[in-house]
């Protein structure tokens, strides 16, 4: 044993701390080194210095002092006891009703702002399918809904279409007495969309004067997307003609991303196609990436730290619509609807 | 009911508390007992009041602090689940107030004196909580040795202020200061130690002609 692990050591050996083995050690270090034994006789003296510190008395008014600061500082006297106890329990179910409240209200604001948006395009298409029905009802290739409002859209084309059968069926008993062709699924999505809108438009009385087109085998694709621009080209994807006119534009034949969005939805289309049957296509999560990556290279979209964040969360994907500047969350994203329609 | 509190000093001059009692006494509390909380300050309000005060050097604020101190016993009693003892959990809350006073004073101290003494290794805030010329109607120790240590003492940092103070003055055993400064025995064993050669050091070199 040294000098040094005595004087690390003095303390402890005072305070009676060290093992026997060691307090032998150190007693037989003692003994051959004056120096240390200085050391521990100055320690020694001051440890007893310390310990003649003698309690000093409190002020005699502590406690009544206590009790004032109690008083002035919430009353937390005995008899509200428990309420100490729920105190936490109703900051916590004040600030969920403060916060649910708040929330609430933006909630219904920022609810009420979309609706009327929603409602403002949804008058806007309903118009262009009128236009387009009357131009050229039987011809009618495809249109786009894009936005939230695209579900209503789609809602109220069920609806006209169940009631258009509903007084098909009424006509038919009324004329012929025979039972009603079954309406299936099929009919409520496949080409007949604009004139069910139409119809809603007209009103149902309007609506139900019409005569029935002609069952035609039809594609829905329901794309999730908020970008207006991607949805042209997707339908560019379905649509040679318009495509051909579209030639025109450069920006989009140029693209060699455009080829890359075309291929990707062309091919899904081809898929619904040769279905020949209604098909809504709901991308899900993972494929919305991937369209998400595919419109981001095409720049129609740009997607915010899209890898990152979907790495993390996938159900969280962020992006900003490049037209707005709007950020968008997948759940937004995959409530709305593309509905392109396909003869 | 204080007057059967079983509380005596020690041969060396600390108190000790009966541990059964103490715990009736927060089981009172906890009942709602208003007089079983002024039964327990009466209790401790000694060695709390003597540990700020050494920890501070300063009587009104050791009174101010020991003041806080019980309030916040009384208003977190509740939190208190007994898994130590009653006394440890005390001590703790007095030592993190008191750690809080001695910060605040020396940022007020910082700001109104740019000059003086700076601190040495290990005794961060050294001289900042001294009152260096108490006035006579001050409360401070009347033996001149004593009031050295004191200065000397309240002049290291607050680990090893808190660590010399509980192990000396309140004569705790290393078991207990560990757990009230939530460190480990060989953290408490290191700080006893340093501090006890600070001491030496300080007392040698500032009152060299110092006498027991």
């Amino acid at each position: 044993m040294n000098c040094k692990t005595v004087r690390t050591w003095m303390s402890e050996y005072i305070d009676g701390m060290l093992d026997p083995e060691h307090a032998t050690s150190f007693r037989a270090h003692l003994d051959e080194c004056p120096a240390c034994r200085r050391d521990l006789a100055a320690m020694e003296k001051t440890v007893a210095l310390v310990r003649s510190m003698k309690l000093v008395a409190p002020p005699a008014d502590l406690m009544p002092s206590v009790h004032a600061r109690l008083e002035a500082g919430g009353k937390p006297r005995a008899s509200l006891w428990p309420m100490k106890v729920f105190q936490p329990v109703l900051a916590i179910a004040a600030g969920l009703v403060l916060v649910v409240g708040i929330g609430a209200y933006f909630l219904r604001a920022d609810l009420s702002v979309k609706l009327q948006k929603a409602e403002a395009r949804h008058s806007v298409h309903i118009q262009k399918s009128q236009r387009a029905v009357a131009e050229k009802p039987p011809e009618a290739k495809a249109r786009i809904l894009a936005g939230k409002d695209a579900v209503q859209v789609l809602r109220l084309e069920e609806k006209a279409v169940a009631l258009r059968s509903q007084k098909a069926v009424a006509t038919a008993r009324a004329g012929a007495g025979g039972s009603p062709p079954a309406a299936t699924a099929a009919d409520k999505f496949a080409g007949r969309p604009e004139r069910a809108a139409a119809e809603v438009a007209d009103g149902a009385g309007k609506g139900a004067a019409r005569p029935s087109a002609p069952v035609q085998p039809a594609v829905n694709l329901t794309i999730a997307t908020t970008n207006r621009a991607a949805v042209e080209q997707v339908l560019l994807a379905f649509d040679v003609k318009r495509r051909e006119e579209k030639k025109q534009q450069a920006e989009l034949q140029s693209s060699a991303a455009d080829a890359q969005v075309f291929a990707v939805l062309a091919q899904n289309a081809t898929l619904a196609r040769k279905s020949n049957q209604a098909i809504v296509i709901i991308l899900a999560a993972s494929q919305l990436q991937d369209l998400l990556a595919q419109l981001k290279l095409q720049g129609t979209i740009s997607v915010a730290d899209h890898a990152r964040e979907t790495a993390q969360a996938p159900s969280k994907i962020k992006a900003a619509d490049s037209m707005s500047g709007a950020a968008v969350e997948s759940s937004d994203l995959l409530t709305v609807h593309v509905i392109i329609t396909v003869p | 009911m204080s007057n059967h509190i079983n509380r005596h000093k020690s041969d060396d001059g600390a108190l000790t508390m009966d541990h059964q009692v103490v715990d009736e006494l927060v089981s009172q509390i906890k009942e709602g007992k208003r007089t079983a909380f002024d039964d327990l300050v009466r209790l401790f309000q000694k060695p709390i009041f003597n540990l700020a005060f050494r920890m501070l050097n300063n009587y009104e604020a050791a009174q101010d602090v020991t003041q806080e101190v019980f309030v916040k016993v009384f208003r977190s009693l509740s939190q208190f689940k007994g898994e130590s003892l009653f006394s440890t959990w005390l001590y703790a809350i007095a030592v993190n107030t008191c750690r809080n006073q001695r910060n605040a004073a020396q940022r007020k101290s910082l700001v109104e004196f740019s000059g003086g003494e700076c601190a040495e290794s290990g005794q961060g805030g050294k001289d900042l909580m001294v009152d260096p010329a108490p006035g006579p109607d001050t409360h401070v120790e009347r033996n001149e040795t004593r009031q050295a240590i004191q200065n000397v003492i309240a002049g290291l940092s607050e680990e090893f202020a808190t660590a010399i103070i509980l192990r000396d003055i309140q004569d705790m055993s290393y078991e207990q200061i560990a757990e009230v400064m939530g460190c480990s025995l060989g953290t408490v064993k290191s700080r006893i130690s340093r501090a006890r050669w600070m001491v030496r050091e300080q007392l040698e070199t500032r009152y060299p002609d110092l006498k027991p």
